[in-house]
């Protein structure tokens, strides 16, 4: 990995293209690597970015799982963004293998710091996942034990991984494994 | 078997409407009276004509057991509002047997005459099959009926046939035009009750039509007092899209949106909730407070005092995070609970309290709790150094 980690952005807001410059550029580690309405559009480039900051919907009508495969297969860091929790297209990106999902408006903070922890092989979960997670109602939806459904239910709605371990009286520590574990399950379906 | 299959065969039977209902009454009324009438010039007869019999006591005896039989059918129907398929079918029976005794006890040549009485309830047993039975099943007991009489008026056939002919003709029209008229007003009471559902199921859809356009409508005033505002301010070029005020403005613009879009996502119907909800927490985040929002599958049929009492105590929850937690975020999660209810929680990760210190005037008990209890909701509270959390559990 470079020094400098570099992250695009594909939006196809120019709006919104220049709001995640302004920040790509104020955190420390990260060089802007650009801000592209395409997904063919940012893998064209060379080299390809460390790190895609992806709007799950672009209106070049392309899948927004397709979109991640694509990145993904570049070797890409992808963390899916959008402006409301569009729970099935959301499960679909992550199934597919997008690396975290953040809602547009969130903290930026939590965005990058899941930007870093995926770059060094994790599979950052938000509140925001966590709570898509938490509602899946497939039939055919990953199995998982009752215990990481209570952690997805409190970290879902906000708590920390602290106050979640608190409250099922079990080891910060084993709360980060269990969302760990659901990612995987996650993960392995795509 | 019920007490309203269907006269016309084929139909089957739902729970009458008041058309129906109120038709069959009188049909039962009026096959009443028709037996009342039918029985009458019976009782004349059995009473004032012994010598016409063979054995008069014997036949005194069968027409009384024919009026009990018919005053227990009638009085069962009347009761119920209208005949059983089993009694129905026991009364044919019971007349073919009455009609071939009847024939037999009367003196040659008496058979085909006056004194036989069994010819008027033979009628009404054929005309009350005509109200149940398919055509071809009609035929059978009717034809049966005839047989029966035919067998009791044997021995006088040959030479009082027409007499014969006269009444196998009048039971097979008495049973025909019956058929008709039972059969077409029933069916006419039933096309009014169909016709009356349809005008309800329509005045139905059109009061939720217009629900739901009271709704949007509400929504779109507040998208026109909020999002429209702060757009049309930035774009006039009066407000610097920097400053903080604005980008706050923005963000509880934002949220509201995705609240009411929230509100569409899993419903057909727009649900009230989300949108209280969200107005509750633009509210509180115009002071400041970063809010968090999540909603899932939230349902529709929520009473009105439980959406009210919802986002007062969302409100106030989020008022105390804002006075007392020291923070500048906090998280709203709504969700729908399988068994029709709902589930709101708010967490902050700021400095919470002891809520056994917290006096039962203060805003949890006052605007919360009881708030909340009122309207049949459960609050828990978990709060400890590291945060706050307020569970509202309402279930219908």
């Amino acid at each position: 990995m470079e020094s400098v980690i570099r992250v695009a952005a594909v939006d196809d807001h120019a709006l919104i293209l220049q709001g995640f410059r302004g920040w790509i550029e104020e955190v420390p580690e990260f060089g802007f690597a650009g801000g592209f309405t395409t997904v063919a559009d940012c893998l064209s480039q060379e080299p390809v970015p460390d790190a895609v900051v992806l709007d799950i919907h672009l209106n070049d009508k392309s899948l927004p799982a397709q979109n991640v495969r694509a990145l993904k297969s570049a070797g890409v860091v992808v963390c899916v963004v959008s402006s409301d929790e569009e729970a099935m297209t959301v499960i679909g990106a992550i199934e597919a293998g997008a690396d975290g999902y953040f809602r547009k408006g969130d903290n930026l903070d939590a965005l990058s710091a899941g930007i870093k922890e995926a770059l060094i092989g994790g599979k950052p979960v938000s509140p925001e996942l966590a709570f898509i997670l938490s509602r899946d109602a497939r039939s055919d939806r990953p199995e998982l034990t009752k215990r990481e459904h209570e952690v997805l239910d409190y970290f879902g709605s906000g708590l920390t991984w602290e106050r979640v371990a608190t409250r099922l009286g079990i080891a910060p520590a084993t709360v980060k494994v269990h969302l760990r574990n659901i990612r995987a399950k996650y993960a392995n379906r795509s | 078997m019920t007490t309203r299959d269907a006269p016309s065969a084929g139909d089957v039977a739902a729970e009458p409407g008041r058309a129906e209902r109120k038709a069959t009454a009188w049909l039962v009324r009026s096959l009443a009276l028709l037996r009342v009438a039918q029985l009458t010039p019976g009782a004349l007869t059995v009473a004032t004509s012994s010598d016409h019999y063979r054995a008069a006591a014997l036949m005194a005896c069968l027409f009384i057991v024919e009026v009990a039989w018919c005053a227990a059918l009638f009085a069962a129907a009347l009761r119920r509002g209208w005949f059983t398929k089993a009694a129905m079918l026991t009364d044919a029976g019971f007349q073919a047997v009455v009609t071939v005794a009847v024939g037999w006890l009367c003196i040659d040549g008496q058979a085909t005459q006056t004194a036989n009485w069994s010819v008027a309830p033979v009628v009404g047993a054929s005309i009350l099959a005509s109200l149940f039975l398919s055509r071809p099943a009609l035929f059978i007991i009717t034809a049966g009926l005839i047989i029966s009489y035919l067998v009791g008026v044997s021995a006088d056939l040959p030479e009082h046939w027409v007499n014969a002919l006269g009444n196998v003709g009048a039971i097979a029209a008495f049973t025909w035009a019956a058929s008709l008229v039972g059969v077409r007003l029933i069916q006419e009471s039933r096309s009014a009750d169909a016709a009356a559902q349809r005008a309800a199921d329509e005045e139905q859809e059109r009061v939720r039509v217009e629900a739901r356009f009271a709704e949007r409508t509400r929504q779109y005033r507040r998208l026109h007092d909020t999002v429209l505002s702060t757009l049309e301010g930035i774009a006039r070029g009066g407000l610097d899209y920097v400053a903080v005020g604005v980008r706050q403005r923005c963000a509880s613009d934002a949220n509201l949106v995705r609240s009411l879009s929230a509100a569409v996502d899993h419903v057909s119907d727009l649900s009230p909730l989300p949108v209280v909800l969200a107005q509750a927490m633009r509210d509180v985040q115009s002071f400041g407070l970063e809010i968090h929002a999540h909603s899932d599958r939230i349902p529709h049929a929520i009473p009105n005092e439980v959406v009210d009492a919802a986002a007062g105590a969302v409100r106030e929850a989020l008022n105390n995070v804002w006075k007392h937690a020291r923070v500048d975020e906090a998280w709203v999660t709504t969700r729908g609970e399988v068994d029709g209810g709902i589930l709101i929680r708010i967490v902050d990760n700021g400095v919470g309290f002891d809520p056994e210190k917290v006096g039962a005037s203060g805003g949890l008990d006052g605007s919360i709790r009881r708030r909340w209890a009122e309207v049949g909701g459960v609050t828990h509270l978990d709060s400890g150094p590291t945060g706050t959390m307020v569970e509202l559990i309402w279930s219908p």
